[in-house]
């Protein structure tokens, strides 16, 4: 009887391994493919350049899961990239986004005028490599937030780091993008996308050098050269400070009539 | 009128061995005056009675576990259920050493019949760890036998109360005078006349009883027949609360202090509910063997009443710090509390209307507070202000950063400010940079803090597109436009 009993036990131990182990986000299933279907069909999210946008996997931005971008310095366009997805998920979800260790202020009005709902935005402050990881896997896990930026210390990140939040991320249905220095590329990583931004050697009219280093369902792409945003829409306000100009000059003129 | 009387016949026992479920299987007596008082089951079947010296006892059965009864804890304990019981009507009465009286009928409807109440409150009660008997008659007296008795009548769910007045006493006429109220002295001088039920002792005529017996026992036949009405005290929750546990045996690590932690918050949950109150800071207080005392807050976003997260959060927070070897005694104190009708899904408005809050990630927020500290997160906050340092602030309450942020009447248009902004403006050199576009003039706060600075588009050495301005000091970058 108590034999009996213990053998039962056991196979059923196994039994529920199994299932935990067929559970797990990383391993594949054909059966999963009506899924796979979907998320192919589904629209991502845009990243406000078309060229780019037909280049990635899904026509964007991924839902959830990792990405990586590779920059040399700050201000060469690495935020305006994510703004057109950032507003999309603010539209379509109710999920906030979260900020963790990011190097300056997110400046709130700016968001705002982006179209960034700021009561939706948290920023997270760790005091260490071990508390962001912390921060970021919970945040993960929660399912509350539907993208996040994060900053991390390159030289205490490891390769298991970054699978694991590859893992979460896709539990918990999030966009995370991870911001690493240039010096990163040599590295391996488990992110589903990974691209390098350098500004143009010639800075000619704020183009930017983009390189797929790695994405799903094809190739590297080297060198794709953009037009940020912000130096365009910066052109559109000279020109409305030129037209302000002209019509005080005519209201003036016609003032001096009466 | 319809009461029931909770009787908790191993209280004493109980509260003696709490959070020791080892114990609670062997052998065990509460001893009052060296007599055994009260007693667990595995002691009665190891044939110790009532009443017997504990040598005896402790002769029968010699790993015996006996403890003291202390009079004032089991009052002082008591009180504490009067939460629980109070989650059930508002006519709650104490009556010592281990009963509660309730006052139900006002309450049927409410938890859809009788059954419910009493269901709930067994539940309730098992939870804090005691064994309820509980009797349901049409006076309190009559209650009391039932519970002591321990036998139940099977009413409906809303019984009216003729019936159960009647059913009452027909039952009541079936039980023993020993669990009546009378004196013992009363009690043994009716068994020697061959009175041994209520029911024979309500039947004698009443005049002949009196020339016998104290008018007491009259007057308790009044009490039972509910011809004489009993006025109770009724008793309401605590204005505050605080509770204690003192360890038997020092606790020496952290996992084995779940137990006792969970026991306090449940009971301050039941305390909160009783109050419709829900709990914001939760102060913890652990004393070690040499009183040296650790205290710990933990602070929430919004007023909880959930014992898991309570729980859950106070552990997290828990993890962090160091506690003292030997833990002697856990305090417990809900040092700020919030009505819940605030935190409720809708927040009015200034303009009396309701507004929908995007679902709030409030327990994550919690999580972070509690394993990283409270300054360890910030949302944020937009304001009208032409300056750009005032025109955002960190906020680290959600409710106020709700109310005060909103999309700012004066619209900028997008790209015209950074989306990076420093902290503090950088000092640099003008000539390392390329003027792109500008200035514009951004003149404010002559009342406080004055700001007269022309700002410019520049492109560092780098290539980075940075936000500059120009003041009486010099040159200064204030952000990116990354």
């Amino acid at each position: 009887m108590y034999l009996k009993y213990t053998y039962v036990h056991k196979i059923r131990i196994v039994v529920s391994g199994l299932h935990a182990l067929l559970k797990h986000k990383d391993i594949w299933r054909a059966e999963d493919i009506a899924e796979i279907v979907a998320y192919q069909q589904r629209t991502n999210l845009p990243t406000g350049f078309t060229a780019l946008d037909r280049l990635l996997y899904g026509n964007g931005w991924p839902r959830d899961g990792l990405v990586e971008i590779l920059t040399e310095v700050h201000g060469c366009g690495e935020l305006q990239l994510l703004i057109p997805g950032l507003c999309r998920l603010m539209e379509e979800e109710t999920r906030w986004i979260a900020w963790i260790n990011p190097p300056f202020v997110p400046y709130a009005p700016a968001l705002n005028a982006h179209d960034i709902d700021v009561n939706r935005v948290f920023l997270v402050h760790p005091k260490n490599h071990r508390e962001a990881l912390w921060a970021t896997e919970k945040i993960l896990e929660s399912g509350s937030c539907s993208a996040m930026l994060v900053w991390l210390d390159e030289q205490q990140l490891e390769e298991k780091q970054l699978r694991r939040i590859q893992t979460r991320a896709k539990e918990g249905r999030a966009w995370i993008t991870i911001f690493r220095p240039m010096h990163a590329q040599v590295k391996s990583s488990p992110a589903e996308l990974r691209l390098s931004l350098r500004l143009a050697e010639t800075h000619t009219k704020d183009q930017v050098n983009l390189s797929i280093l790695k994405r799903k369902g094809g190739w590297p792409v080297p060198n794709l050269s953009l037009q940020l945003h912000a130096y365009r829409a910066l052109f559109v306000n000279t020109r409305i400070a030129a037209q302000w100009q002209q019509w005080r000059q005519q209201h003036s003129l016609a003032g001096a009539k009466y | 009128m319809l009461w029931l009387c909770v009787h908790l016949p191993l209280m004493g026992l109980e509260i003696a061995q709490h959070s020791q479920d080892l114990a609670k299987r062997k052998p065990a007596v509460l001893a009052a005056d060296q007599k055994v008082y009260r007693m667990n089951e595995a002691a009665g079947k190891a044939g110790i009675l009532l009443g017997s010296s504990v040598a005896t006892a402790t002769s029968l059965v010699p790993e015996l576990l006996h403890y003291r009864r202390d009079c004032e804890a089991e009052r002082k304990h008591l009180e504490k259920l009067v939460p629980i019981a109070y989650r059930c009507t508002p006519r709650v009465a104490l009556s010592s050493p281990y009963d509660l009286k309730l006052e139900v009928s006002g309450s049927l409807k409410l938890f859809e019949g009788l059954n419910n109440i009493v269901q709930h409150l067994k539940r309730s009660l098992a939870k804090v760890g005691h064994t309820a008997q509980i009797g349901i008659a049409h006076t309190p007296a009559v209650a009391r036998v039932f519970a002591h008795a321990h036998s139940v009548i099977a009413f409906t769910d809303y019984p009216d109360e003729a019936t159960i007045r009647s059913d009452s006493l027909e039952h009541l006429h079936t039980l023993s005078l020993k669990y009546s109220e009378l004196k013992t002295t009363d009690v043994e001088c009716m068994f020697n006349m061959g009175i041994r039920f209520f029911g024979e002792l309500l039947d004698l005529p009443r005049g002949e009883l009196r020339q016998r017996f104290s008018s007491d026992v009259l007057r308790y036949l009044s009490r039972l027949t509910g011809e004489l009405a009993e006025p109770q005290q009724y008793v309401a929750p605590a204005t505050q609360f605080t509770s204690v546990i003192h360890l038997l045996e020092p606790l020496l690590d952290k996992p084995s202090l779940s137990k006792p932690m969970e026991q306090l918050v449940i009971e301050m949950v039941h305390w909160l509910q009783s109050k419709q109150l829900g709990v914001v800071e939760a102060t913890w207080q652990f004393t070690a063997t040499d009183a040296q005392t650790i205290t710990i807050s933990c602070r929430f976003a919004y007023p909880r009443i959930d014992p898991q997260a309570i729980l859950e959060f106070s552990e997290l927070s828990l993890s962090e710090r160091e506690l003292p070897q030997e833990v002697l005694s856990l305090r417990l104190e809900a040092t700020q509390v919030a009505s819940l009708a605030k935190a409720g899904a809708l927040a009015k408005d200034l303009m009396g209307g309701y507004e929908v809050r995007p679902v709030l990630p409030e327990d994550l927020l919690d999580r972070l507070t509690a394993r990283l500290g409270p300054d360890s997160w910030e949302l944020l906050c937009s304001h009208d202000d032409h300056r750009p340092e005032f025109a955002w602030s960190p906020a680290s309450d959600h409710s106020t950063s709700h109310k005060k942020s909103h999309h700012p009447s004066t619209e900028i248009a997008a790209n015209s400010r950074p989306l990076w902004l420093f902290a503090r403006p950088l000092s640099v050199k003008s000539k390392d940079f390329e003027i792109l576009q500008g200035p514009v003039r951004i003149e404010d706060g002559w009342w406080e803090d004055r700001v007269q600075r022309d700002y410019f588009v520049g492109r560092h050495e780098s290539g980075a597109l940075c936000w500059l301005f120009n003041d009486e000091y010099g040159w200064f970058q204030h952000g990116y436009f990354a």
